[in-house]
Order: structure tokens, then C-alpha cells, then sequence
């Protein structure tokens, strides 16, 4: 998070992380392709020749004044393939919240795992736990006839039983939802850790 | 910058209001001095300080997230050929447009992007004299107003009914 007393301002940096294809800039794509355009900057995507993500992805967004104070959530995803690691943790650089985008098919789930083994690793370097970091998970491609019960996946990755989201990023279900609910649980882990301080202090 | 509660809960750096004055002072002057089309203070994360730009020259957001991502992955490389971690700075000579990123400590950059008429040997020089201007302001300690008067209650609610006025889902 980042304060700009003098524009009132509040940036928010979230990452869309996940397995390589599953669908994290499908959501960008989709959240760029529905805001207001008063409400959101360009689109930037670093892509490969083959239209891969190389870096990353990167949209602002904002929801206007509240009480007098302006909200900017700063979207990034990750490359999803693996060699990319250096380049991830790059962007994770600051991030308050993640939304990390499993996809569904039972083929990828080894990916997942791997990737939220990776995303734990990279957190931990930054001195934070899954555990304790604002994040959710969204289950992308529902709707394709290989995609895993979500009882199952929810056993494998949701270890910490966090907010949980199904979806098909490319159609737009389940994308604002898992939009919101990272900014609630980024704004609320701030609050509750100011509480604490607070606390200390009396 | 600066944390506003020290020793307790880190809510991340600030940028206060003084902070941002002075910083705009010291960018305007690089910029009349070298008549740049624009010039941005920016943190590593790709977030704009401060500028001061002539016209309009699009998404300043997206320009400073990608002179972040090029700069952070230059200094990657330098770090992977062996260098030590004193890497300062990244140049783009371009048709029309010269771009200059330079290091400004080790937490920000200057972003100066300039016409083909202005020497880059100046741009080089005045530059780093503004660099050595910013460093005193950024490292001030804040006297602003606490975070929480920020966020408070009020805040968090506010934030969530806007939010589900502005994402509607499509089902």
C-alpha cells in the first residue's frame, strides 16, 4: 500500500497469480473490457510472439471518491510458465493481495500445486505466510467438461480456507466477485492490523 | 518517505504533503531548465510520486509501471553479469523522443523523457543534480496526519458499496 497524502490518495497493488494459460489475464481482460472508462487506465500487456505473458499485465483502476479519498488498485498478473520465477518475483514486489487463479482441469492440477508452492515461497522472502496474507482463490474454466468437482480442488489448494470463487474469466462469470472480495480483504487486514496497533500503543 | 507508524503495524511508505511539494519544485525547475516533455518521480513498485509533463502523452499509470518493469529487470541482468548493486540507470534513444531513467536512491527513479534537440550529456548533468535535491526531501520524516483517520469504519463500507456500484458482475 502506498499513501498520497497529497491527492488523497490510496494504492492498492493486487496480483492475479497462477499456473501458466489459466486464465489471469483473461480477468484483466474482461475487468478492462467492462469498467467505466472514466474509472480505469490503459490496458499494458507484455506478451511473447506467441502471445504468452512475458512479464506481466498491468491495469489501474479506480472507483471514484470515497469520503473523500481516491482508491487506485494497481491489477498485475504474473507469467505463468515456470522459467519465469525471476520475473514473478518482480512483480510480487508490494503486493497487499493475490487472487490466485487455478485452472480447473484435473490435468493441471499438479500446475496449481506448484505454482502455490512457488507463490509461498516468493511471499515468505517478503517476510509474509500464506496463512496470514489477504488472498483468494478463483477456480477458472468451469465450464470445461475435464474441470475437477470443487469439493476436490478446494482439498487440494485451499489450505487456509480462504474465499473461494468459480469461473470462466473468458465469459466474465466469477471475475468481479473475486475482484471485490481481495479489495474487502486487503482494506479489512489493514484495518484489523492498525486495531492491533492501536491496541498496543493504549 | 516514511512510515507513519513507526515501530508498529507498517502500513507501507507515504509520500506527505510537504514531500510533495518540494519534489514538484525540483521536477519543475529540471523540466523548464531542459524543456522536457515530461519528467516522473517513481517508486520501484511503478507508482507516480510526481510529475510535471507538457501536453498530454497518455497513460502516465502504464508509462511508469513499464520504465518499472524495464528498470527493475536491467538491474537484474546487471546483478546476474556480476555487477555490483550500484546500478544507476537505463537509456532509450529514440526517433523523436529520448527516455532517461535514472535511479533516485535506492527506493525510486526520475523517469525523463526529452526531444531530440536537448543534448543528453544535459539532461545527464542537470538530472543528477535534481537526484541529489530529492534525496534529503524523500528521506524526511512525516508529521502528517495519522493512517487511521484514513481508514476508518466509514471507509471500509463506503469502499464496498461503491465497489458493488462499479463491478457488476455479468451472470
Amino acid at each position: 500500500m502506498f499513501i498520497h497524502w497529497a491527492l488523497r490518495e490510496i494504492h492498492l497493488k493486487l496480483v492475479y497469480y497462477g499456473p501458466g494459460l489459466g486464465g489471469k489475464t483473461a480477468n484483466l481482460k474482461y475487468i478492462y473490457s467492462k469498467i467505466d472508462p472514466a474509472l480505469k487506465g490503459d490496458l499494458v500487456m507484455l506478451n511473447s510472439r506467441e502471445d504468452r505473458t512475458i512479464f506481466f499485465d498491468f491495469l489501474q483502476l479506480e472507483v471514484g471518491q470515497i469520503d473523500g479519498k481516491k482508491p487506485k488498485f494497481n491489477l498485475y498478473t504474473v507469467p505463468g510458465q515456470v522459467h519465469y520465477n525471476h520475473t514473478r518475483k518482480v512483480v510480487l514486489n508490494g503486493v497487499d493481495g493475490i487472487v490466485f487463479v487455478a485452472d480447473s482441469q484435473r490435468e493441471m492440477m499438479d500446475a496449481n500445486l506448484d505454482t502455490l508452492l512457488d507463490l509461498e515461497k516468493q511471499l515468505v522472502m517478503q517476510g509474509k505466510t500464506l496463512e496470514e496474507f489477504p488472498w483468494v482463490i478463483q477456480y477458472n474454466k468451469r465450464d470445461l467438461p475435464s474441470a475437477m468437482p470443487i469439493d476436490e480442488m478446494e482439498k487440494k489448494l485451499n489450505l487456509y480456507g480462504v474465499p473461494f470463487f468459480e469461473a470462466v474469466a473468458t465469459g466474465g462469470q466469477g471475475v468481479f466477485s473475486s475482484l471485490k472480495a481481495i479489495i474487502k480483504q486487503v482494506v479489512a487486514n489493514v484495518h484489523s492490523q492498525l486495531g492491533q496497533a492501536e491496541r498496543m500503543r493504549a | 518517505m516514511n512510515n507513519l507508524v513507526e515501530g508498529q503495524f507498517n502500513p507501507g511508505p507515504a509520500l506527505s504533503k510537504a514531500q510533495f511539494e518540494s519534489v514538484l519544485t525540483c521536477l519543475a525547475q529540471l523540466s523548464n531548465k531542459l524543456r522536457l516533455t515530461a519528467v516522473l518521480l517513481v517508486d520501484n513498485s511503478g507508482r507516480i510520486m510526481a510529475q510535471k509533463s507538457e501536453g498530454s502523452h497518455g497513460d502516465q499509470n502504464a508509462l511508469a509501471t513499464l520504465a518499472a518493469g524495464s528498470y527493475a529487470a536491467m538491474r537484474e541482468l546487471a546483478k546476474r553479469l556480476g555487477e555490483k548493486d550500484n546500478f544507476k540507470m537505463v537509456l532509450h534513444e529514440g526517433e523523436t523522443h529520448n527516455i532517461f531513467i535514472s535511479a533516485v536512491g535506492k527506493d525510486h527513479f526520475l523517469i525523463v523523457i526529452s526531444g531530440k534537440g536537448v543534448a543528453m550529456g544535459m539532461v545527464r548533468l542537470f538530472t543528477k543534480r535534481t537526484i541529489e535535491d530529492l534525496g534529503p526531501i524523500l528521506k524526511q520524516t512525516s508529521s502528517e496526519s495519522s493512517i487511521d483517520q484514513l481508514f476508518n469504519d466509514n471507509f471500509e463500507s463506503l469502499l464496498s458499496d461503491e465497489l458493488d456500484r462499479s463491478l457488476k458482475e455479468k451472470e
